[in-house]
């Protein structure tokens, strides 16, 4: 076993009671300090996947496996080094933002944070130093994604999980919430992304894998991007035009 | 346009899982009050003529008027299994004399205490409850529902009035909730006519429009609470203030205004009442007493025969001027005593018809006849069948006196024997029948709150037209 | 861990709008209902005294106890039959504030604990941290029900503090019934709390559970209670009091009619035989004539007790039957375990009824006693005698002294002591808590189970 993989995924399969194959023969490997994005369409079995890591499915054949531990066998210590954040980040509307990082924090093991602690975190994500102690009934989405982003920070887990973090966020937010991404990649974390967003899949990502229909159907590195038409290759592929 | 959005309304409303849920409980509710007060009904009519029977019977095994302890038992009406109000709680037994105060005993709650721990499951209950409950439901997120979900603006993205939409969501709602409704309550008098429970034309007539305030009571808490989502943005905050409402106008406000009004304005005991009675009873018993010595003392009687006529003669002279003294000393107090309570109750009810529930309760129990004015009305009745009953217990014993029938038997059975041997025939006592209120009065009563919920539904109606007219559609 | 997710769940309740407005709603009733409690209370002393008062002035203007009725004030006749205006809407007292707006409040907290979460998107984010279910259903459960305890005790307390400083002098045992009727109502929300938890674990979307609780509700609260007993009064059918009564009435009119046929006959034949006799042994055989007559009453009389004692044991039995069964079927509903256990415990049970009867049954033999002791004989008499030469009719009247009152018996309530209420109330309680168990485990069992995607 590479121990440079934090995230591995070696043949994941899920197949669910009532016969649908939501994720078929499934392997893919995300290293410290890389950005992995999982792109393709509703259905296509990201979130099964993500799941998978979480442990909140067990896979029907393969494993995952986050720093070492197969998560099916022991999934809360696998998510003692992984950080996640959900596709709905409503988060708890009656808390205030740092009231909301805390609580997780502690969750995550990190206990004896200091309020000066928080405050940093949730500089480093952009949010305004007025909303810090405001409560997030009334956020807007792209700053509840921010507290969400710290929330992931805070654990200093080296492993992020992310289901769909850009998904109605505006421009400007979205590139701040990208710049974050590559701080983070520099210090060394693995980050495994969900997204339906081809554009900044080709930004950020270090490898892509395009999925479709419980398949993957292929992974593309930085370099080979480079030179290719990701859309138009995610196009050729979903329709079944390049074989896998 | 308004045809468009009524019928998304009602599509919107009828293919929901909470309409699905919810209209099935208020359904079987509905159906299972009727139910039970049919059963109860027929239950009560025998247990009525069961009583009647023994009386009846214990009347024919007695020999002698003077004998015979007559009773009179109150009637099960159809509607009061529909709207118990007081019925239960107001006796249903009267030991019928021929003078003296007569009592209400043995209500259903006092002989059943059982019953009383929980009460009854009636209609009345369940158009309170869970009508109300079932329209606040529905009306809570009518309006920032549509806001949170982005339908609102989607549809204002086209060439739709605001009026139309406001008007379109409240008429759907009352279509859409008010019709189904109707139905458990049309088969409910099915069921009525079906399981043969006897009602004349003016009862169905007080049921329809029993029915029909019902509806209204629903159509208040709908409108209100649509009037309430249209003021507030957020539909969690308008679900706790339209669930605050409905504790306030069904638990609370209703229970809270008798106690207040008991506060306000006071009315004597009872007990004081009856001590002040039986104070005068005693002393009319002591000049009564004086009265019976004098006369023994004024004639060194002998045996003879006449002595039991004359003693007869005199007893009921007595009897009769102590009891018209008697009677109004007592009419003087119970209408000084019902003057006092009639003022609390204005207040208690007054004060009470904040709540739309209690309006249509008082409007409900009026309709039933089971307001709280049955009791009295009742009791007048019974001081009617007392003067027939006096007038048949003279005719047949020459005497309307009481307590002296023991002696009086002492002497007549000791002279005639032959007497004795003859059993009575109940069937000759005049039968008592309760004048039912006429309809006129029933519908006189209960207009004003009928009026009063019509006015709320216009007022609530109107305010959430207008509650919408400045809603922040952003 | 388990601290850390109770801290936020309970500190998540009392930051929100749903908690600050229930809660006020509730400390509010109750303590409202304390307060009318207390005043009501307060006017029926002064009533009850009044009343005693009344009694006692009247019975001193007699001459004669056979003149005075003293009534046992309490008695059986009901408020509400009195005063219809009370019955239209009945009572507003503690319990019935706890039995509905407590309950209504434990499942408005709760309606969405999971599945809220779920809604929100923390359950994912929670669950990717090092924390296991059962930690997590712990946490969330202690957090809710100190949420839920807040308000509860707050009120109570707040009535504790109007008891005192209105002055009603609670006993020792009154202020034990008041503390166990506090846990009763804790052990009540509890219940419909844990019941929230287990149906929001069930269903995935909130507005669904908060439906179905609503429902479940609306029949514990309000269905079954009233839906079981009227269902033991159709299984077990009781002759009503009119019944029993006109029995009765009957039995003894016939007993009585017989038994004044014999004497009346036996009088008849002896007077028939006297008339030939000579006056001394006509004196004696009237004497005796008079023994017989009375040995004869007491015979009927005691005929007719036994045989109504024999009837209306039979109907208590009968009664106690069906209530058991109406009461076991309602204790389905955690609702009527608490009403049952809170009407023993303030002694208003259905029992009340039967005990003052019992009372006061004992207290017309000990008050005729003391009455025929004083004032001899029953009711007015007037004696005859009819000899042959001087018929005469004499009559005892009122005698001219006043009586004095004190010397009177008095009626002493019923017994119902703390240990009488506590351990009738026990039961009902461990019921109520068997249920929480139950509850418990549902809510632990259904969540360990819940998907969390």
């Amino acid at each position: 076993m590479d121990q440079t993989n934090i995230l591995e995924a070696q043949m994941l399969t899920k197949v669910y009671e009532d016969g649908l194959c939501a994720l078929d023969h499934v392997s893919f490997s995300v290293k410290a300090g890389e950005i992995f994005c999982l792109l393709g369409d509703n259905g296509a079995g990201k979130t099964t996947t993500i799941n998978l890591f979480l442990g909140f499915l067990n896979p029907t054949e393969g494993v995952a496996i986050i720093n070492g531990i197969d998560v099916a066998k022991d999934p809360l210590a696998a998510k003692q080094h992984v950080a996640y954040l959900s596709d709905v980040v409503m988060l708890y509307p009656n808390f205030t933002a740092r009231q909301n990082l805390d609580f997780f924090a502690r969750l995550g093991g990190r206990q004896n944070l200091k309020r000066d602690d928080y405050y940093n975190v949730l500089r480093q994500v952009g949010l305004q130093e007025k909303a810090f102690e405001q409560r997030l009934k009334g956020f807007s989405k792209g700053m509840r994604q921010k507290v969400g982003l710290a929330i992931a920070i805070v654990k200093e887990a080296p492993a992020i999980i992310l289901d769909e973090p850009t998904s109605g966020l505006d421009p400007k937010a979205a590139n701040e919430f990208l710049a974050i991404l590559h701080q983070l990649r520099a210090q060394g974390r693995a980050i495994l992304i969900s997204t339906h967003d081809i554009f900044r899949a080709k930004e950020i990502s270090d490898t892509v894998g395009i999925m479709s229909e419980g398949k993957l159907l292929a992974m593309k590195t930085r370099a080979e991007l480079e030179h290719e038409n990701l859309e138009k290759l995610y196009l050729d592929y979903i329709q079944g035009k390049v074989a896998a | 346009m308004l045809k468009i959005l009524l019928e998304k309304e009602l599509r919107d409303i009828i293919y929901s899982t909470k309409f699905a849920i919810t209209f099935a409980a208020a359904a079987v509710l509905v159906l299972l009050s009727f139910y039970v007060g049919i059963r109860n009904y027929h239950e009560s009519v025998r247990e009525f003529e069961a009583a009647k029977a023994t009386n009846a019977a214990s009347i024919a095994a007695a020999t002698d008027w003077r004998q015979v302890q007559n009773r009179v038992f109150r009637k099960p009406q159809p509607l009061e299994v529909l709207v118990n109000g007081v019925t239960n709680d107001v006796g249903r037994t009267t030991d019928m004399r021929a003078s003296g105060e007569l009592t209400l005993i043995n209500s259903r709650f006092s002989a059943d205490p059982l019953f009383a721990v929980f009460r009854f499951l009636d209609l009345n209950f369940v158009v309170i409850i869970v009508f109300s409950l079932f329209a606040i439901l529905f009306g809570y997120d009518a309006i920032n529902g549509e806001k949170e979900s982005g339908t609102l603006k989607l549809v204002f993205s086209n060439k739709v009035s605001r009026a139309s939409f406001i008007m379109s969501k409240l008429l759907g709602s009352v279509i859409a909730l008010g019709v189904p409704l109707l139905v458990p309550l049309l088969i409910g008098c099915l069921m009525l006519l079906g399981l043969g429970v006897p009602m004349s034309g003016d009862e169905w007539i007080q049921l329809g429009l029993l029915i029909f305030a019902g509806l209204l009571s629903f159509g208040v808490f709908l409108t209100l609470s649509i009037m309430i989502s249209a003021m507030v943005t957020r539909s969690s905050v308008s679900f706790l203030l339209s669930l605050v409402v409905w504790i306030f106008s069904v638990l609370i406000v209703p229970k809270g205004s008798v106690l207040l009004a008991s506060q306000i304005a006071s009315a004597p005991s009872m007990d004081a009442i009856e001590s002040q009675k039986r104070k005068f009873t005693a002393d009319q018993m002591t000049r009564r007493m004086a009265a019976m010595q004098q006369w023994f003392s004024s004639r060194s009687v002998g045996m003879d025969t006449s002595f039991t006529s004359k003693f007869a003669a005199f007893q009921d002279s007595s009897t009769k001027s102590f009891e018209k003294e008697r009677q109004e000393f007592y009419g003087r107090l119970n209408e000084d005593w019902r003057n006092k309570k009639d003022w609390q109750e204005q207040w208690a009810f007054g004060i009470s018809r904040v709540s739309p529930t209690a309006v249509f309760q008082i409007a409900a129990m009026n309709l039933s006849g089971t307001d709280v004015g049955m009791k009295f009305r009742y009791l007048k009745e019974l001081d009617r069948y007392q003067d027939s009953y006096a007038k048949f217990i003279q005719a047949k014993t020459g005497s309307t006196a009481d307590y002296m029938r023991v002696i009086i038997r002492r002497f007549s059975t000791a002279q005639s024997d032959e007497d004795k041997q003859k059993t009575l025939n109940p069937s000759e006592l005049p039968e008592f029948v309760v004048q039912p209120r006429p309809l006129g009065s029933t519908i006189a009563a209960s207009l004003f709150d009928l009026g009063l919920l019509v006015v709320l539904n216009a007022l609530f109606f109107g305010g959430a037209f207008f509650a919408f007219l400045r809603f922040d559609l952003r | 861990m388990w601290k850390t997710i109770a801290e936020k769940e309970l500190r998540d309740h009392l930051q929100s709008t749903r908690f600050l407005v229930a809660a006020s709603v509730s400390t509010l009733l109750i303590v409202m209902s304390i307060w009318l409690g207390i005043t009501h209370y307060k006017a029926r002393v002064a009533q009850y005294e009044q009343g005693v008062q009344m009694m006692l002035d009247l019975a001193s203007q007699q001459t004669n106890w056979m003149m005075v009725s003293p009534t046992a004030w309490r008695k059986v006749r009901s408020e509400y039959s009195d005063d219809p205006m009370l019955a239209a809407f009945q009572f507003l007292d503690p319990t019935f504030v706890v039995l509905i707006v407590l309950s209504l409040i434990a499942i408005l907290f709760t309606y969405n604990a999971v599945n809220g979460e779920k809604e929100s998107g923390t359950l994912k984010l929670v669950f990717a941290n090092r924390v296991s279910k059962a930690e997590y259903i712990v946490g969330k459960l202690v957090g809710s029900w100190l949420a839920i305890l807040a308000p509860v005790l707050i009120s109570f307390l707040v009535g504790v503090l109007l008891l005192v400083l209105l002055g009603v002098n609670l006993s020792a045992s009154s202020w034990g019934q008041y503390a166990i009727f506090v846990l009763a109502s804790i052990l009540y929300a509890t219940c419909f709390m844990l019941l929230g938890v287990f149906v929001s674990a069930l269903t995935h979307r909130s507005s669904v559970s908060f439906l179905i609780l609503l429902v479940v509700w609306i029949c514990a609260v309000l269905i079954v209670p009233k839906a079981a007993t009227m269902l033991a009064g159709r299984a077990m059918p009781v002759p009503t009091v009119d019944e029993i009564e006109s029995k009765l009435a009957s039995y003894s009119s016939q007993t009585r009619t017989e038994g004044m046929t014999a004497i009346m006959k036996r009088s008849r034949e002896l007077y028939r035989s006297g008339s030939e006799m000579k006056p001394e042994y006509r004196q004696k055989m009237f004497a005796t004539l008079q023994q017989e007559i009375e040995a004869k009453r007491k015979e009927m009389e005691q005929q007719i007790t036994e045989y109504s004692a024999r009837v209306y044991e039979d109907y208590y039995n009968q009664k106690s039957g069906q209530e058991l069964l109406a009461f076991s079927l309602a204790k389905l509903s955690p609702a009527s375990q608490f009403q049952l256990a809170t009407m023993k415990l303030s002694g208003t049970d259905v029992a009340l009824k039967k005990r003052y009867e019992d009372a006061m049954k004992e207290y017309k033999t000990q008050y005729s006693n003391y009455a025929q002791q004083k004032g001899g004989g029953g009711g007015i008499s007037i004696r005859m005698s009819a000899g042959r030469g001087t018929p005469s009719a004499s009559m005892t009247g009122p005698t001219q002294t006043k009586i004095d009152v004190s010397e009177m018996p008095k009626f002493k309530d019923p017994e119902y002591s703390f240990g009488t209420s506590v351990v009738g109330a026990f039961f009902d309680l461990g019921l109520l808590m068997l249920f929480n168990v139950f509850a418990f485990v549902g809510a632990f069992v259904a969540f360990l189970r819940f998907d969390m995607r």
